[in-house]
């Protein structure tokens, strides 16, 4: 058998059928749904389908769960609380909701509770699906029509993308974190420079960082337009699998870590595109920008005009108009309104003992919610004391959920606001209509909300 | 589940001729709560279009204008990039769009569109062409049979589409359908999968 890359493994291992256009119809191991899911079964109950599997479908309550007990939701959003609960009682599936000792981001909880597996193929509704490609699974968002088809068929038709691999070489600074590197990967190739591959991370830098900090990595994968990130599994992975809730034990547990080990690229695969990245020198990295391949060094300015051509340069001038910003701006000079800590991205426990380890250092000037991914993640954070220097640095101590990433909670940034925010996405209006992001770090962030500004942590650290 | 067939359209093509439009600028997440019988009509470009009249000179009135035509949309690069919410596709159709065309898509968005019979068009070379057309006279036909862009100063672009997608926007026809006469193949690869990585077909909790 020629090479092959990790990619060419998942897919052959999961393929059921294919057609003559070059389509694969591919089993998905895991489905996870979650509280803004509801259209895709309203699919399948106007066709009068069923779920072929609900013992692989995974129900999660995220995205409209409230949480802080001030958080405003207006009537229909409280109602849709009860949807997803109606659905799992519906179709037989388990479903985690309010209440639930594992609630919390579909993208924190499957890798949490083991149901996300190396070689394992999931899907979500829900672009940052990507996450769970850290632990050498292939994970990718769909949409609801695709919904309604692997609940009806536990499958989905895919054409196969191109394989990227990205060797990032180097070890990542003091005070520089993965989100760091991720956004400065995405500042390096696009916000499409990833469109119609699945990247594969490896390289020095990969194998340094715990699974957490992958994750960051996996999750943002999208906003370079990457169909799915995925990372093979090492040591790090087979540690981080151990004692959790589903992951397999005794003699089918040894079965399964040696089928993991072989999930790795061969040596003389070859990859259709490759790039390496030395990042050694890498600092904390902040988008100016509504689009998440705006990413720059703290220390730097907002971007000059000339350099660019007429296109670009209307599309900067766009971006800045909105972000109310001028160019040549040194970035730190820039004042925030408030702070998020939190989203799929940068809510897991390590993001939280980086965000405390400096809230520990300084008061809050502007108002900062910190939201943890779980409530496994918040349990742990309150057993080590993290909710404590959060609430003393006058930072907001609130329940899981996605909160004011996606902003449909009710937690959302004013109109004209100005957010330091560890999610993902600086869209326009993505934090609430007329809301201004800046993505940083959870480092980044916490040393902001004790500025007032845009700061570089390594001068609160 | 069926839509309506594409094949022939003919109506005016507007152009938003900016690169990178996500999903959240084509339908902002406060709506996603609405069903698909609700329907997105006005929704489309919601807080988008209100920004662009705040920074451009444009007038963008012509998103919400009745159209008894079918709408067709030219975009610049990565347009439906973002969250992976179906209700973009949907806010489209629900406005009169029957096409949209552009450099490139969201991979997301790509798949969501051909469930529900938007024709997405992939055009590089022949792009700029086509926005220099439009600008002076919007009226345009697609022949999707054909695989042709029709302009109205008479310039014919063709362009490539896959062959299965072509099918099922020509015979309106969902994946779906496809899938439920393969449940055969699906329960052999179940069993085959249960004796080599039973871990992924039975995931059993032990607290």
């Amino acid at each position: 058998m020629s090479a092959q890359t990790l990619l060419d493994k998942l897919w052959s291992s999961h393929t059921v059928d294919s057609r003559s256009d070059g389509s694969d119809l591919l089993y998905v191991d895991r489905h996870y749904v979650h509280d803004a899911c509801s259209q895709g079964f309203d699919f399948l109950d106007q066709a009068s389908l069923f779920i072929r599997r609900p013992d692989l479908t995974f129900g999660m309550e995220d995205h409209y769960i409230a949480t802080r007990p001030g958080t405003l939701r207006s009537e229909k959003v409280i109602s849709l609380g009860g949807v997803l609960a109606k659905h799992a009682l519906k179709h037989g599936f388990s479903s985690f909701g309010q209440g639930s000792l594992h609630q919390g981001i579909v993208h924190v909880v499957g890798p949490e509770l083991g149901l996300t597996l190396p070689g394992a193929l999931v899907v979500c509704g829900d672009s940052h699906t990507a996450t769970h490609g850290a632990l050498g699974s292939l994970a990718f968002g769909v949409g609801a029509s695709e919904i309604a088809h692997v609940l009806a068929t536990q499958t989905i038709w895919q054409r196969k993308p191109k394989a990227l691999r990205l060797l990032i070489n180097g070890r990542l600074a003091h005070s520089v974190t993965s989100k760091d590197l991720i956004l400065h990967i995405i500042s390096q190739i696009g916000a499409r420079g990833g469109t119609g591959y699945v990247i594969e991370y490896a390289g020095e830098a990969i194998a340094a960082l715990s699974m957490e900090a992958r994750m960051t990595i996996s999750n943002m994968t999208i906003e370079a337009g990457a169909k799915a990130g995925i990372i093979g599994p090492d040591a790090t992975t087979l540690a981080y699998l151990k004692e959790r809730i589903f992951v397999p034990t005794g003699q089918e547990g040894l079965l399964a870590e040696q089928a993991w080990k072989m999930l790795v690229s061969d040596n003389d695969a070859s990859f259709d595109y490759e790039k390496t990245l030395d990042i050694s020198d890498l600092e904390p990295i902040v988008t100016w920008g509504t689009s998440p391949q705006t990413g720059i060094p703290i220390t730097g300015c907002v971007p000059d005009l000339d350099s660019n051509d007429e296109s670009s340069r209307q599309q900067m001038l766009a971006m800045m108009g909105y972000m109310g910003l001028e160019p040549e701006t040194p970035m730190q000079q820039i004042s925030i309104d408030q702070v998020f800590i939190g989203s799929c991205t940068n809510s897991r426990i390590e993001d939280l003992r980086l965000a405390a380890s400096v809230a520990k250092k300084g008061h809050a000037k502007v108002p900062t919610l910190v939201v943890p991914g779980s409530v496994s993640v918040q349990k742990q954070a309150q057993a080590e004391g993290l909710d404590q220097i959060f609430k003393q640095a006058g930072f907001e101590w609130a329940t899981p959920g996605c909160s004011m990433c996606v902003a449909i909670n009710g937690d959302l940034v004013a109109p004209g606001k100005r957010c330091v925010s560890t999610s993902n996405r600086n869209f326009m209006g993505r934090q609430g209509q007329g809301s201004r992001t800046h993505l940083a770090s959870p480092l980044t962030a916490a040393a902001s909300a004790l500025t007032g500004r845009l700061t570089d942590v390594r001068e609160v650290l | 589940m069926r839509f309506k067939p594409v094949n022939h359209l003919h109506g005016p093509c507007f152009s938003l001729a900016i690169d990178n439009i996500d999903t959240d600028q084509i339908l902002p997440a406060r709506f996603l709560h609405r069903s698909r019988q609700e329907g997105f009509k006005d929704l489309l470009f919601h807080d988008y279009l209100q920004q662009l009249k705040h920074t451009s000179e444009s007038n963008f009135d012509w998103m919400h204008e009745v159209q008894h035509a079918p709408k067709i949309l030219l975009a610049g690069e990565n347009f439906g990039c973002g969250s992976s919410r179906e209700h973009a596709v949907w806010a489209l159709m629900d406005n009169g769009f029957k096409v949209v065309i552009a450099k490139s898509f969201g991979d997301i968005f790509f798949g969501n569109a051909i469930n529900n019979g938007l024709l997405l068009i992939r055009l590089t070379d022949a792009w700029l062409k086509v926005l220099q057309a439009v600008a002076t006279n919007q009226d345009m036909q697609i022949k999707l049979d054909q695989q042709q862009i029709l302009t109205a100063d008479g310039q014919t672009h063709s362009f490539a589409i896959d062959d299965f997608f072509k099918n099922m926007l020509l015979n309106g026809v969902q994946e779906i359908d496809m899938t439920l006469s393969l449940s055969d193949k699906i329960a052999t690869f179940e069993q085959k999968q249960a004796q080599q990585y039973p871990w992924l077909q039975n995931p059993v909790a032990h607290s």
